[in-house]
């Protein structure tokens, strides 16, 4: 009886805290596609569309940055940067109600760095990139002190594939392949995140890696990554669906299979794409599944725009021959509901395409 | 000269959809709430409740929440009562009244827990903000050095730079006693807390007992019963001239004076005080007075005759 209700109240913990991560290591959208509000199967473009939609994939060589910040960043960079130089002033931060209110809430900030080369042979687009990425999340409370959940995760995967016109209108593509992925915080653990006692001075250092030079230690969790991808495209309608698979999702401990379908036109001066993201995802409510996207341009600047899960979206592209910068700000909705848990975010994108 | 055409076009377009999402502003959590409210579960609602509150969506949390007491207590609000709890007072007397002759359960328990902290966050009566307002009003009568401030030196100096910021720091506090229905909620889902629960119990007892006294003067000083003190003529006097306090209180009407139902309310606060004094160990002397005698008395002198006898003023 006692094992049932443990079980029980292990699963409603569970239930509560589950959160709808929206990166995990081997699947992440790049800085075009969360501007466009998350759109991605009729949207994702050149060698990064071998992580999400293969058949949009393009010959040509890219090393990109993404810098992914949180709203509080304004907030808290200066005071932690004060920190730095001055580790005595924690007393003080720890009392700034400023600082203090910054850091409530659910907050993530993460760097994407990754490059890769494609090209054509014969008929088909072949190629590969390489992609690391790390992450760090905190969900806090001064209500509850005793209830803050933190984690940390990196990982580091290899992707090749290819595309291909089956016909004229309809083309295909698929990319596999695999990587190392760990947990930082709580170091060397499989739960993803840590759940902290901040009221209690050791609880905080028993979940922080021991020698953070034996970083890439910790990646240790092998995983397997799937890409198949169609687009049919008639005149300036393109119809498309796309499917991830991954064999070892870090950070919910399970596989994870990500089926999304969507439409999109091109009207010249923009393009309008509409799009339903994974449709397999049960606990998923309609709305939150919706993404819509817009994008102009204008050769050398496109700006984007866009709704996911009924968040605003928007960004814009400068385009430099050989280097591009780009601003992005969305929402990342850590809840299965649209508009409930959501992360207001800032990216930077700095990329050199060759 | 298109393309500049396109460009004078959709910049401004992509510039508002940009501006509006730093705004945080969803579109479809309406519709996605009032799905929840209508046919989500229990562990649904509070799931979503969880997450609304450290999404920081407040509104949705409190809806939520408030809805699954509805359901566990049988009190047969509607949605649209739920929707918008803290604007409508006999909803939120007949939740809090509920409340307190409920049977604890663990998801009425989960659910009060969310509601208190998402209402205290909604109305900026957090803890953040009540340790914002303790700093802002330490700094002022000099405990704390600011840059701005000349630094305390000593305790020679203490009541003289409490006198001269009496008026500031009657300013800080009063926003605390602002919002009648939300004060309300919090002191009866603290209770509820401190009452039914062993987890943190003292800390749910400290903030119920000092949102019970803010709840209290609420009562005494709120005149034309629109909830909220800082707009009433005593409050203004004393932040102008906090000298003038008693003379103030001499003049101006209690806003318990003749009005039975804020008597008996401020009665259930003195009991719940007395309540979380036990929990807290504290001996407390908490006066015992009727409501007829309360609501006789027509200045606020009066009644801090009542409570802090005439030596205190």
């Amino acid at each position: 009886m006692r094992r049932l209700l443990l079980v029980f109240l292990i699963a409603v913990s569970l239930t509560v805290f589950s959160y709808q991560w929206e990166s995990f290591p081997g699947f992440f959208k790049p800085m075009k596609n969360l501007a466009m509000g998350g759109t991605y199967v009729t949207t994702a473009e050149g060698l990064e569309a071998l992580l999400l939609n293969p058949a949009l994939f393009e010959a040509g060589g890219l090393i990109n940055l993404d810098l992914s910040l949180s709203s509080n960043v304004a907030v808290i960079a200066p005071k932690l940067s004060e920190l730095l130089k001055n580790p005595d002033k924690i007393t003080e931060l720890a009392t700034d109600s400023q600082f203090l209110k910054a850091i409530q809430g659910v907050h993530s900030y993460g760097a994407n760095l990754y490059g890769g080369y494609g090209a054509k042979l014969l008929w088909a687009n072949v190629g590969g990139i390489g992609a690391f990425q790390s992450e760090v999340f905190w969900d806090l409370s001064l209500m509850n002190l005793d209830k803050t959940e933190a984690g940390a995760w990196a990982g580091y995967f290899g992707l090749i594939g290819g595309s291909l016109s089956l016909t004229r209108d309809l083309r295909v593509g698929v990319s596999a392949g695999g990587g190392m992925a760990g947990i930082l915080i709580p170091a060397g653990r499989t739960e993803y995140p840590a759940t902290l006692d901040l009221t209690d001075p050791n609880s905080l250092g028993s979940i922080l890696p021991d020698d953070p030079a034996k970083i890439f230690s910790y990646m240790n969790t092998p995983f397997f990554v799937l890409n198949v991808g169609a687009i049919y495209k008639w005149n300036d309608l393109s119809i498309g669906v796309a499917f991830h698979y991954n064999s070892n999702n870090l950070l919910t401990g399970q596989t994870s299979q990500i089926l999304s379908a969507g439409v999109s036109y091109d009207l010249k001066v923009l393009k309008l794409a509409f799009e339903l993201e994974d449709l397999l995802n049960r606990e998923k409510s309609f709305y939150r599944k919706t993404n819509l996207g817009l994008e102009s341009d204008f050769g050398f600047l496109k700006l984007y725009g866009g709704l996911h899960a009924g968040w605003l979206t928007g960004g814009l592209k400068l385009n430099i021959p050989f280097f591009n910068v780009a601003f992005v700000a969305h929402v990342v909705e850590f809840s299965p509901r649209a508009g409930l848990m959501g992360e207001q975010k800032y990216n930077l994108s700095f990329s050199v395409k060759f | 000269m298109r393309l500049r055409k396109k460009l004078l076009t959709l910049w401004p377009v992509i510039l508002v959809l940009m501006l509006l999402s730093s705004c945080v502003f969803n579109l479809f959590s309406n519709f996605e709430l009032r799905e929840l409210l209508s046919t989500g579960t229990t562990e649904q609602k509070i799931e979503s409740a969880q997450s609304a509150l450290s999404g920081g969506n407040y509104d949705a949390a409190i809806a939520l929440t408030a809805s699954i007491i509805n359901q566990e207590l049988g009190l047969n609000l509607k949605v649209e009562d739920l929707e918008k709890l803290l604007d409508s007072t006999p909803t939120v007397y007949q939740l809090v009244q509920a409340l307190q002759d409920a049977t604890p359960t663990e998801n009425l328990i989960e659910a009060t827990k969310i509601l208190v902290k998402a209402v205290a966050h909604k109305t900026k009566k957090d803890v953040a903000s009540l340790s914002e307002g303790a700093h802002e009003l330490l700094q002022e009568i000099g405990v704390l050095s600011t840059y701005s401030r000349t630094t305390f030196e000593g305790n020679s100096n203490f009541w003289e730079e409490f006198e001269t910021s009496a008026g500031t720091i009657v300013a800080l506090l009063s926003k605390f006693f602002d919002g009648r229905n939300s004060l309300k909620i919090l002191v009866g889902g603290y209770r509820f807390i401190a009452v039914n629960t062993n987890e943190d119990r003292d800390f749910s007892a400290s903030l119920c007992a000092f949102y019970d006294v803010c709840y209290m003067l609420n009562l005494m000083l709120d005149l034309n019963n629109d909830g909220n003190i800082t707009d009433e003529q005593f409050v203004r006097g004393v932040v102008n001239d906090p000298d003038s306090i008693v003379d103030l209180s001499k003049e101006t009407m209690s806003g318990l004076y003749n009005d039975p139902f804020a008597c008996d309310e401020f009665l259930w606060a003195c009991e719940v005080l007395e309540d979380m004094f036990s929990i807290l160990n504290i001996e407390s002397d908490v006066p015992i007075v009727d409501s007829t005698t309360l609501s006789q008395k027509q200045k606020m002198y009066d009644v801090f005759i009542i409570f802090f006898g005439s030596d205190g003023l």
